[in-house]
């Protein structure tokens, strides 16, 4: 009994003596945090594209992206074809128009071949032989307008977004057809061609695609509209989900055509600087699963980043940054494709950010909603 | 002639009670004795003080002569605004660890506040704690800060868009008071 009562007595004189070594010490130093809140130096505007609700102080936006129906013609293998085509069979006599219009963008474009794709084309039958009149895209900034009895044009321009194609083929006189190309509804190229006097014309069809093998492509094609040698308007938008137009198509591999639930590259969103500071700005997007293919991204009037990248979930979740000068804009853009079997809307969840440029002391981060459906 | 007898008795137990009370005092002598040392855990100046805030404010952060006060003046827009390297809390004791706390004793008041935390972490970059700026309180002990150890300070405030204005501040200014703590021991908490 003693011996435990010691033993007791001795644990109490332990404890006692570990709280007096380790207690007791508690330091204390002040600490004050000040905000002094300013303006926005970056605030959002509308693109006028898409029906967009933007917040009080211009920081925040939720953006309603109507989901339009577009043809998409893919071809995944390069060992496939894929050419979307309608037969016309129209004689193109003296004094007669025949023009061919739509909207086309391509995308992930592989060609290591050099064979080209064809955003579009007529196909015109001289004095019973065929020859092509074409737009054709071989990568990059430019499109390459071919036709018979001339040398290629390359005419420059951004092809990182969508644009409004059009061939023109008339015969003004009885010894000649001209040839004119427009792109976004200016004249951007035109030549005569001499023909046989009394040579047969015969407009015989209209053509996208390629025949050729050996590479790899998305191409968007959306309101088509043809006029034929007497003046009639021929139109199809894919609204009703079915492809009446190119009916004549052919395909072999994986590569093919369906109609899908497509928004071309557009504008859905403006940053303006308010300061005259530089700031860097990219877009990151919240994780998403659904059964869509997107991509968003930001410029500025020199230079694009890269993009967001949806593929059924996020692939590449945020953009690289782009410089927000003082006083100038930034402009972001999306593109978006789903089945028209996907059930709508998806909504996704992004984050415009910026921050001074050459620092990393404050970074800011706007929400922005897109609802795609 | 009884009533004065009476009188006489009274004051005569008065003069007893008061004798045997009031006259024993015993002093024993105590000494405190201070020595003061350097002080171990000392804020330095992070990467990003002194940067360049909106519309070109400067990112404040303003240490006392000994290292062992700290005030962060920041200028934050509507929606969310991360500030990141700000200070750091050095432990400058190559022998002995710390364990620190941060309490809040004045959080930010303004109602359009959504959110505001302070965020500790460690030189490899993993979160040692989230401090709440809009409650009162103490977070647990953290750490220990080992000696000769780093901590970096961010702040993350988010600010409400709701009746604002492109053109104006949200709000004028607000304030938060905080304290550091630190202790070699973790057994009790500060009071």
């Amino acid at each position: 009994m003693r011996y435990f009562f010691f033993s007791i007595i001795f644990l109490l004189n332990a404890f006692v003596l570990m709280i007096s070594l380790h207690a007791g010490i508690f330091t204390y130093y002040p600490v004050s945090v000040f905000l002094s809140p300013v303006a926005p130096p970056v605030t959002f505007a509308g693109s006028g594209t898409y029906p967009t609700i933007i917040g009080s102080a211009n920081t925040s936006a939720v953006v309603d992206v109507v989901a339009n129906k577009a043809l998409h013609v893919y071809d995944y293998d390069v060992g496939g074809r894929v050419v979307v085509l309608r037969t016309v069979t129209q004689s193109l006599t003296r004094g007669r128009i025949f023009s061919i219009q739509w909207v086309a963008f391509v995308t992930n474009y592989t060609d290591p071949s050099g064979v080209g794709v064809v955003l579009q084309e007529i196909q015109v039958n001289i004095g019973g032989s065929p020859y092509y009149v074409s737009i054709y895209y071989y990568g990059g900034n430019q499109v390459y307008f071919q036709g018979p009895g001339t040398p290629t044009y390359v005419y420059p321009v951004d092809m990182s977004v969508a644009r409004v194609l059009n061939i023109t083929v008339s015969r003004p006189a009885a010894n000649r057809l001209r040839i004119s190309y427009y792109v976004d509804n200016s004249l951007a190229y035109t030549y005569d061609y001499s023909i046989p006097r009394g040579a047969a014309v015969t407009i015989y069809s209209v053509e996208g695609g390629r025949y050729d093998t050996s590479n790899a492509y998305d191409l968007y094609v959306d309101d088509v509209r043809i006029r034929s040698v007497t003046g009639v308007i021929t139109s199809e938008d894919f609204e009703d989900g079915v492809d009446d137009f190119f009916v004549n198509s052919y395909s072999s591999g994986n590569a093919g055509k369906v109609v899908v639930y497509y928004t071309f590259p557009k504008i859905f969103l403006l940053a303006r600087n308010n300061d005259t500071k530089t700031y860097a700005c990219k877009l990151i997007i919240s994780p998403l699963t659904a059964p869509v293919t997107a991509s968003f991204y930001v410029r500025n009037s020199t230079h694009t980043s890269t993009s967001i990248k949806i593929k059924n979930s996020v692939i590449v979740g945020e953009t690289s940054e782009v410089l927000l000068g003082g006083g100038s804009y930034t402009y972001m853009y999306l593109n978006i494709t789903a089945p028209l079997t996907t059930s709508l809307p998806i909504t996704f969840n992004l984050q415009f950010v910026y921050r001074v440029y050459d620092s990393d002391g404050v970074t800011v981060y706007y929400p922005i909603t897109v609802e795609f459906g | 002639m009884k009533a004065e007898r009476k009188l006489i008795a009274l004051l005569a137990v008065a003069a007893l009670v008061s004798i045997v009370n009031a006259s024993v005092f015993v002093y024993y002598p105590i000494t405190v004795e201070l020595q003061p040392t350097q002080p171990p855990i000392i804020f330095s100046k992070g990467k990003n003080a002194g940067g360049q805030d909106l519309y070109g404010n400067t990112i404040g952060v303003s240490i006392g002569d000994a290292n062992t006060s700290l005030t962060i003046t920041v200028h934050p827009t509507y929606q969310t605004n991360y500030y990141k390297n700000l200070t750091v809390i050095n432990n400058t004791d190559t022998a002995n660890s710390y364990y620190v706390a941060i309490r809040v004793n004045t959080p930010f008041s303004n109602s359009k506040i959504i959110s505001a935390k302070l965020l500790i972490f460690d030189s490899s970059g993993t979160n040692i704690a989230v401090v709440d700026l809009l409650t009162t309180g103490t977070t647990s002990w953290l750490g220990p800060l080992s000696a000769g150890g780093k901590w970096f300070v961010d702040i993350n405030i988010t600010i409400s868009e709701s009746g604002g204005s492109p053109d104006s501040a949200p709000f004028t200014s607000d304030s938060a008071s905080l304290q550091l703590i630190y202790s070699p021991q973790r057994v009790e908490s500060a009071p």
